[in-house]
């Protein structure tokens, strides 16, 4: 779990203006997002696997 | 008596009832209750009078346009309404008028309907309860004090106490149906593409769904048939024949294959026991009526809500950036903390939740090879008291609905009894893509074996 310090080097680069109540409620939830991304990284996919929004030449795809 | 869209339609074209009438009978209504449940926005009476005068001449003269002439209705406040401000119930654009109408809202202005205003809403279909923004948050017509779930929630309440006899909503992650199932009303949200987005204000352009709110499923049947079909203006709108929806209401069940997908409710997101009596008693039914019941083992609620709310924060964050980068104190506080953990996610996420979202969409596929229609909870109770409702409830508890973002398959809430509180309690029902007459003629037939819709929330009258 990152610390509030290490939050606020991570909204640093998003160039949003945050107040450190903010960061402080990030710091909070943030691991609620860690098991998001955890989760669709499991099973590991394969390196081939497609995306839903695979380009498509067809007109209007 | 407040008359369900089919009920009103067959009176009106009997010329036994009036859309003057009807349309007074539904102001008179907001304006008694809307000061306590908050669904409405913008009142517009004159322009409501003025539509219902001119939906009666034009009866009067040639008979109805079809089932929804001089129908009361109304907007949630994210759909594009030339001329009449569409806020997204935000103070981001209070003064934001467009010039255009909405794809779906100018084909339902062309079936005939009484708008009377435009409808509460999560801030930007997202951001919810929120009480800090420029109009208060929705309430429950059952209880007040309780929350009408969102983001349609105005449409939610408006339908369910009377004021309007049918609404649109959006659904990204089950905003259509979320609101149904707490309000004791019904909701489709329908196959990814079959109604248009254009011209309403987005939230995640890949999961977003546009589709009506109603008080029977025959009623969400008729405004589906005027809102739906395809718009070279929505890359996603699907250019297909649109069948008629109706076309399977009274034909029974016998033969249909129903899967309960009992773990979902069971272990990994427990309900109620009156949502599951619910649930098992609509089961019960439709093995009684001939369906052939089963149980179906789908992917686990948690998969389906990773992929779903990475994309959905991506997309929404994507949405925002602009405003968010300018003044994020434009937002409210609820709204303005999603989007700040948003801007954290990173490129790679969103690819590997739009790998998971094809693999998840072929297991299910899978998983359904041997049924029609799924069914499963929608909500895991009662509606909780409004200021009860935890601000990052998405990441805590696996919901029912976003699955069927996900799949874009078809899916519909209806009211299944009552709770210990006595408020509603619901189920949802689920089809394959584009197989909405099939998922209505099930709903159908659970809805008119049963009681619920003669029970109106007490404040109604």
């Amino acid at each position: 779990m990152p610390t509030e310090a290490e939050i606020k080097v991570l909204l640093a680069r998003t160039g949003l203006p945050v107040t450190a109540q903010q960061v402080a409620e990030i710091t909070r939830v943030y691991p609620g997002l860690e098991a998001l991304q955890k989760g669709v990284r499991t099973p590991v996919p394969s390196p081939a696997a497609e995306p839903s929004n695979t380009f498509s030449t067809e007109p209007g795809r | 008596m407040i008359p369900s869209i089919t009920e009103a339609a067959a009176q009106i074209a009997a010329k036994k009832l009036s859309p003057v009438e009807l349309t007074e009978a539904c102001l008179k209504r907001t304006e008694k209750l809307d000061p306590v449940l908050h669904a409405f926005i913008r009142l517009d009476a004159a322009g409501a009078r003025a539509q219902a005068k001119a939906a009666e001449a034009r009866i009067m003269a040639n008979g109805p346009r079809g089932p929804l002439d001089g129908i009361p209705f109304a907007h949630k406040d994210i759909y594009g309404t030339k001329g009449i401000p569409t806020t997204a119930h935000s103070k981001v654009l209070q003064d934001f008028v467009p010039t255009e109408d909405a794809t779906t809202v100018k084909k339902l202005a062309d079936s005939g309907i009484v708008m009377l205003g435009k409808l509460a809403t999560h801030e930007f279909a997202f951001g919810g309860p929120s009480f800090d923004l420029p109009w208060p948050p929705a309430r429950n017509p059952w209880n007040p004090d309780h929350f009408p779930a969102g983001s349609s929630s105005g449409t939610g309440a408006a339908v369910a106490a009377g004021m309007i006899l049918g609404g649109t909503g959006s659904d990204t992650g089950g905003s259509i149906r979320g609101p149904a199932a707490l309000c004791g009303i019904t909701g489709i949200k329908p196959t990814y593409g079959l109604c248009s987005r254009a011209g309403v204000l987005p939230l995640a352009q890949s999961l977003d769904h546009t589709g009506p709110m109603a008080w029977t499923v025959e009623d969400c049947a008729i405004l589906l048939q005027a809102m739906a079909g395809h718009d070279p203006a929505d890359p996603g709108s699907a250019n297909r024949p649109v069948p008629d929806f109706r076309a399977q209401i009274g034909r029974g069940v016998k033969g249909l294959r129903i899967g309960l997908v009992a773990d979902w409710h069971e272990t990994q997101n427990p309900v109620s026991p009156a949502t599951k009596a619910g649930m098992l008693a609509a089961l019960d039914f439709y093995r009684k009526e001939g369906a052939i019941v089963s149980e179906v083992t789908l992917p686990r609620m948690e998969e389906y809500g990773a992929a779903g709310w990475i994309i959905l924060l991506a997309e929404a964050y994507a949405v925002h950036e602009h405003w968010m980068q300018r003044d994020p104190m434009m937002y409210g506080e609820l709204l303005r903390n999603r989007l700040i953990l948003a801007s954290l996610i990173s490129g790679a996420d969103v690819m590997q939740a739009q790998r998971k979202r094809r693999a998840l969409v072929d297991a299910t596929r899978a998983a359904t090879a041997n049924v029609d229609i799924l069914l499963t909870a929608s909500a895991p109770g009662e509606a909780p008291r409004i200021d009860s409702v935890p601000a990052w409830l998405f990441l805590e508890k696996p919901n029912y609905t976003i699955p069927f973002n996900i799949t874009g398959w078809p899916a519909i809430t209806l009211c299944t009894g009552f709770g210990e509180g006595g408020l509603p309690v619901a189920m949802q029902l689920v089809a394959k893509p584009f197989e909405e007459p099939q998922l209505f003629g099930a709903a159908h037939a659970y809805e008119a074996a049963h009681g619920w819709r003669a029970k109106r929330p007490a404040l109604a009258g």
